[in-house]
């Protein structure tokens, strides 16, 4: 509830109390000790606002406290700006790795479906070629062979080798059947 | 001359009465008032002990309504007493978060149904602090929360003593509208 606004005389009076309060360095402290000692009413008022200069010395350390809003910088400490930023910056780096990564698994599955087309166009002699290519090769040898192959993105680097791995088996299954055709 | 008094004094029963009773009345302010001028809390205790008991001696020569005002009076002689004595300087605040059990039995001296209003007070200020405009919350955290003196203030931050005095007041008069225990 909001008080009424005090009379000038109190508010006055009240100011000199909190210059003597506060050491104001401009207030006679002697002559204003004189003045309590001559008024009772003065000297009360002083006891009071010792009271409510308790609370409020109380209520100003929230002005010293980290973890409230500051009045000498609403900015980062060093410290936890450099972690914001590497958080940051790691983070960054992951979603463009997954990104090229997702890029260059569906340039790769284009592929797989291009060559699957033109492993069912070869002819018999033909398929043995490369079936005996494919077989001879590292399956990591299809693999993507970007700069984020090394990604820790484990799943990517799984979904790849299961698809090479598809490719070679697929490749031989061909090979075999075209052998066993060209045998029967 | 003044009416008759049932806790005249004649009676050491009834000295020890008029003084508890008293002492419950107006043991608090006066500590305060003693704080005001020694700020130390022992001090103030020590004087406001000094004050009852001399008033306990005197009673029979004091009228009863002159009583309060007598011991108001005395206990700032004693406060001034002791200050002069201990040649303790007047450091603003300097022990009112530091003796945290002076504070403890200043607030057994009150009713301690009021704890919950002093926290109630405590928070509203905060929240009024945190309102004050940058260059007034700025003052009272250098004042307050970090007890520099004003003309330290004044040259730290490079504004004329009547400037931080200033704001220093505007300050306050809006913190005191957030104490509903101030009467001025």
């Amino acid at each position: 509830m909001m008080k009424p606004e005090p009379i000038p005389n109190q508010l006055e009076m009240q100011w000199n109390i909190d210059r003597y309060l506060f050491d104001d360095p401009t207030l006679d402290r002697e002559a204003f000790e004189q003045q309590m000692l001559a008024d009772d009413l003065l000297a009360e008022q002083v006891a009071a606002s010792v009271a409510n200069l308790q609370v409020l010395s109380q209520a100003a350390s929230v002005l010293t406290q980290p973890n409230l809003p500051p009045v000498r910088s609403r900015a980062l400490s060093r410290p936890a700006l450099w972690a914001t930023l590497t958080a940051a910056a790691i983070l960054l780096v992951a979603i463009t790795g997954w990104r090229f990564m997702k890029v260059s698994s569906d340039d790769q599955l284009a592929r797989i479906a291009d060559n699957w087309t033109a492993i069912e166009n070869l002819s018999s002699s033909d398929s043995v070629d490369l079936a005996l290519a494919v077989d001879a090769s590292d399956a990591s040898a299809l693999e993507p062979t970007t700069a984020f192959s090394h990604s820790s993105d484990e799943a990517a680097d799984a979904d790849s080798r299961e698809q090479s791995d598809w490719l070679v088996e697929a490749a031989r299954e061909f090979y075999l059947a075209n052998s066993e055709g060209a045998a029967g | 001359m003044n009416s008759p008094d049932p806790t005249d004094g004649s009676d050491p029963n009834e000295v020890a009465d008029l003084v508890a009773k008293l002492h419950s009345e107006c043991a608090t302010q006066l500590i305060q008032l003693a704080w005001a001028i020694v700020r130390d809390w022992g001090l103030a205790a020590d004087a406001a002990q000094e004050t009852f008991a001399l008033f306990a001696q005197k009673c029979r020569t004091i009228p009863p309504d002159q009583r309060r005002g007598w011991l108001f009076k005395t206990v700032q002689f004693q406060a001034l007493n002791l200050r002069r004595s201990q040649q303790r300087s007047n450091q603003l605040l300097d022990r009112l978060r530091e003796q945290p059990t002076q504070y403890q039995i200043k607030n057994t001296l009150q009713n301690p149904a009021q704890d919950t209003d002093h926290q109630e007070q405590i928070e509203q200020l905060r929240k009024s602090i945190l309102a004050l405009p940058f260059e007034q919350q700025q003052i009272v955290q250098l004042r307050i929360a970090e007890e520099r003196g004003f003309a330290e203030i004044a040259a730290q931050l490079n504004l004329p003593l009547g400037t931080v005095l200033s704001r220093m007041r505007l300050a306050l008069e809006k913190l005191r509208r957030s104490l509903p225990n101030d009467e001025a």
